[in-house]
């Protein structure tokens, strides 16, 4: 349903964009079941399996063991596939609990430097070289496993187990040292820019990413509502120009873009061709696409 | 650029729309028969360390010898009690099993490149990868 107030427009999609914290928070609690460990079965998010709270086993670290086992990772790739075609990089704006993590650490008001376009495509780099590369010809103990220096897997689990451990009275194993010092750059890195993990160096994201071009679900611009204001361009947090590159590898589908006054920026899905009609300014209650 | 000029990897032209529900039905399928696979029918060769009862050899004994054994003696000399040793037996794993497995370290490769489980049977695994 489409409703106006104040000269802006609420679709489907902007509602979506204001409901996102609540979104992620109920996708958390998929992740974080307390009692349940099915890590048989990979999430399509990032979140580590050794956290003591995590319900289903990581993709990227399930792919890594495997590459290290010169198996292929059939369960893992087909998950992401699945969900990947389906969704796109939605999973990681709403589903993914470090997302999420690095979402509530960027509200504090700090000032956020702009990252270039180019390092997103490090990504790849760290998914081909530390989830494939490094781990079928050096194995899972080579110091730079993308297990070793994930900064998720120290603070959903080193950390946790070292509280545990050190609560318990036992003798506290520390991460290393590389990991440590990971940790401490990217903690410091979600306070002067808005999700530095996803942008930079996360691996699933970068699959999620080329997936915005193909998947089923995505985001459409109504070049008849586009005013040129190029208000998205300065809303988006992540660099990418919306009326440009609306289907950008960069895009995590945050959807601010659609809640702007112009409404011009929807998501819609293969299942839903109509095209959105410009909004009758007489009419409160206008059917939008779903 | 002005509003209605159809720019790249924006426009929602029949055939891009076209060209996407293919590729999304494609990967989607593909997404599909992957995880059907791996869940129901995809299993890896694994060697397990079993503990097997093993009934050591008898060894040859000359009859004077045999003469001057008790006959309880006699009786464990040619009865020996089975020892418990440990072998690498080769088990067909699914891959849901092996996922379980490789989240807390349990699996690696041995020298001759098979799949090795690196605890024996029985034994306690971690609760955490040790990654």
């Amino acid at each position: 349903m489409v409703s106006m107030a104040e000269g802006k427009i609420t679709t489907v999609s902007s509602k979506l964009a204001r409901w996102r914290t609540t979104i992620q928070t109920y996708f958390l609690f998929i992740w974080i079941l307390p009692f349940i460990r099915i890590h048989s079965v990979c999430s399509p998010v990032f979140h580590c399996y050794a956290c003591p709270l995590a319900a289903f086993g990581c993709p990227i670290g399930v792919i890594a063991q495997f590459s290290a086992l010169h198996l292929f990772p059939f369960l893992a790739v087909g998950t992401i596939i699945l969900v990947g075609s389906l969704f796109g990089a939605f999973v990681c704006g709403y589903a993914c609990p470090f997302g999420f993590l690095q979402d509530l650490v960027g509200r504090i008001p700090t000032p956020k430097f702009h990252l270039p376009k180019w390092t997103g495509y490090i990504r790849y780099v760290v998914l081909l070289g530390l989830v494939i590369i490094v781990p079928f010809f050096f194995g899972e103990r080579h110091p730079l496993f993308i297990c070793r220096v994930c900064p998720a897997g120290a603070i959903e689990a080193a950390l946790p187990a070292a509280a545990r451990q050190a609560i318990a009275g036992e003798a506290v194993s520390w991460p290393n040292a590389l990991k440590i010092t990971i940790l401490l750059l990217f903690l410091l890195a979600m306070f002067v820019n808005v999700r530095p993990w996803c942008r930079i160096l996360c691996p699933l994201g970068a699959i999620f990413g080329l997936f915005n071009r193909f998947s089923a679900v995505y985001m459409r611009l109504d070049t008849d509502k586009c005013n040129e204001c190029r208000l998205c361009e300065k809303k988006c947090k992540y660099g990418v120009i919306p009326e440009k590159e609306l289907q950008s590898a960069n895009c995590i589908r945050c959807m601010e873009c659609a809640d702007l006054h112009c409404g011009a920026f929807v998501a819609t899905s293969i299942f839903n061709r109509k095209k959105a009609q410009p909004p009758d300014p007489k009419d409160k209650s206008i059917t939008d696409e779903k | 650029m002005h509003p209605n000029e159809v720019s790249p990897g924006t426009e929602d032209t029949r055939a891009s729309f076209i060209l996407r529900v293919l590729t999304a039905s494609l990967f989607l399928i593909a997404g599909i028969i992957f995880v059907i696979y791996a869940a129901a029918f995809h299993t890896v060769p694994v060697l397990v360390e079993t503990e097997v009862e093993v009934i050591p050899e008898i060894p040859e004994i000359d009859s004077i010898e045999a003469m001057r054994m008790s006959p309880d003696e006699l009786d464990e000399f040619f009865n020996p009690a089975p020892v418990i040793e440990y072998e690498m037996v080769k088990e067909d794993r699914s891959e849901p099993v092996i996922i379980q497995g490789v989240t807390v370290g349990a699996y690696g490769r041995a020298a001759g490149g098979e799949i090795e489980y690196l605890f024996a049977e029985g034994e306690e695994v971690p609760e955490a990868c040790p990654t």
